[in-house]
């Protein structure tokens, strides 16, 4: 049920979001995979982060600019995307070019896993739509009483 | 399917990540083996795969490099999706780089990269043989 209301939102996102790197005819040619933020997956923080790179003329990522999301996933988002390159369409016009890609990270928690010890999944749909999915850590009383400043 | 749409509808069908008659549309990412790792295997895999008319992956199979390496290759490069850029069956190739980097203070993680078209560098660090941990 959960995932059937993800796959619809998540593709409602890529679905306003997709002609603006479509139409700038920008492919990734470099994408590099990323982990789950450990203090979000302690946290138990789930959700989609949409950010706005800013791209050179050779395609390396300039300034990477948060639309929305959870700060802690943001920023991580933030700092994968820098790591991206693109490549310009030959297909397309070197007039028509943007100097901007939205890409479209989802962060799921799914499944039980000890800390330290949690299964990842990284996958892209192309051309940005990012997955980060990792099982989630049982939280032991040491950790709980360590959060309560115990 | 409506990323599909959406690139046909712009006539905006990649080049880049096209290999041969196909375009790379899922990618999947990879971890460094734990096994390889503590054996401290590296080097060069190169996976091939069968797809057929529907674009579906039949097959896929080590066409060179570490055995114990390309068993996590074939295994990943099986999830991958790819898409008909133009018509006909035909087969996509994809090259692993498992590398270790001998470091002081080793990351924990594995760096996956992927480089369009063909080309995947999973990266994992080590530290110096004897080295007696942090």
């Amino acid at each position: 049920m959960q995932r059937a209301i993800f796959h619809r939102l998540a593709l409602a996102v890529s679905v306003v979001l997709l002609p603006s790197i479509a139409l700038g005819a920008w492919q990734p040619s470099e994408i590099v995979g990323m982990k789950y933020p450990r203090l979000a997956r302690l946290a138990r923080i789930t959700g989609l982060v949409i950010v706005r790179a800013s791209l050179a003329d050779d395609g390396t990522v300039r300034e990477v600019a948060v639309v929305s999301g959870h700060p802690l996933l943001a920023k991580a988002a933030q700092a994968n995307a820098r790591e991206w390159r693109f490549a310009w369409s030959q297909k397309v016009s070197r007039s028509s070019r943007s100097p901007e890609v939205h890409l479209v990270y989802y962060f799921a928690l799914s499944g039980r896993c000890v800390e330290r010890d949690c299964r990842e999944l990284f996958w892209v749909e192309l051309p940005n739509f990012i997955v980060v999915r990792s099982e989630l850590p049982e939280i032991s009383t040491g950790q709980a009483e360590k959060g309560l400043g115990r | 399917m409506i990323h599909l749409f959406w690139l046909m509808f712009l006539g905006v069908v990649p080049a880049d990540g096209q290999v041969g008659p196909w375009a790379v549309r899922k990618i999947v990412g990879l971890d460094y083996p734990p096994d390889a790792l503590s054996k401290g295997l590296e080097g060069t895999v190169r996976v091939r795969c069968d797809i057929g008319h529907n674009a579906r992956i039949i097959s896929c199979y080590r066409v060179s490099g570490d055995p114990g390496l390309a068993v996590a290759a074939i295994r990943n490069a099986r999830r991958w999706q790819v898409e008909r850029a133009a018509s006909g069956e035909g087969t996509y190739e994809l090259i692993y780089h498992f590398q270790i980097r001998v470091v002081e203070r080793p990351t924990e993680e594995s760096k996956f990269r992927f480089v369009m078209p063909t080309h995947i560098f999973v990266v994992a660090e080590r530290p110096p043989m004897g080295h007696k941990g942090r």
